[in-house]
């Protein structure tokens, strides 16, 4: 297991009862989503689809890599990694 | 405590109106767009610095707007190393109103501020704030 931050920006911290971000233990992306889910499940919900994919409009990085452009879920964390959640803004 | 649907005063300086309409204009006809950088607190939000991006869309950029995730967060971690937050989205419609579209809305993340840049038919700039608030847009009120 490994120890890492999770952030999460303004726009989600209401699913999240408000907290900017936390710190879980986790070997991937996706099991650390996991973790973050039995916490906050409103804010899973934003983050994932019923199949437990990333939904299109969020993206998760690791650091500064976008886990679409690395692994996915499977992409592996180190010890203090930042994961942080950001969320698509687009309109018209 | 104010309740979630009133409005809420939005600050934004007369530098910071002019950054936006500068932007606006000098990216028409297409959107232009970027972040808003500051601190929220009960029935206000205080926009302390704004990012002009890139209009990311792979859509029609006359009509809309898309954030780089990477941008957003470049932001976000400056926002974090001075303690402040990523508070809302500031984008342009260089042909409307500053009425949010259905697409603004169908978008929209709850609570969060968006400013808009409109143009009236002389030319000249107005701004709107909106947040998405119980399933629709509700304008808040902008103030220096």
């Amino acid at each position: 297991m490994k120890n890492v931050t999770i952030r999460i920006p303004a726009a989600l911290r209401e699913f999240a009862g408000g907290m900017a971000e936390l710190e879980l233990q986790a070997v991937t992306a996706g099991t650390a989503l996991e973790k973050l889910a039995e916490r906050f499940p409103l804010l899973s919900q934003r983050i994932v689809d019923q199949d437990g994919a990333v939904r299109t409009y969020v993206n998760i990085f690791v650091g500064e890599t976008n886990i679409r452009d690395s692994s996915g879920l499977e992409t592996r964390l180190a010890d203090g990694d930042i994961v942080t959640i950001i969320p698509a803004v687009a309109g018209g | 405590m104010a309740k979630r649907y009133e409005s809420i005063q939005v600050m934004l300086s007369a530098s910071h109106r002019r950054s936006i309409g500068r932007a606006a204009a000098a990216a028409k006809p297409i959107e232009a767009c970027g972040l808003l950088v500051g601190t929220r607190r009960t029935g206000q939000a205080e926009i302390e610095s704004i990012t002009v991006l890139a209009n990311y869309t792979r859509r029609d950029r006359h009509s809309y707007y898309e954030i780089a995730p990477v941008d957003f967060l470049r932001v976000e971690n400056e926002a974090h190393a001075r303690n402040r937050d990523v508070i809302g989205a500031w984008h342009s419609h260089p042909h409307g109103p500053i009425l949010p579209s259905a697409t603004d809305r169908d978008l929209a993340w709850p609570d969060w501020c968006y400013v808009i840049a409109g143009f009236r038919d002389d030319g000249t700039m107005q701004l709107g704030a909106w947040r998405f608030v119980d399933n629709r847009m509700i304008e808040d009120q902008l103030s220096q």
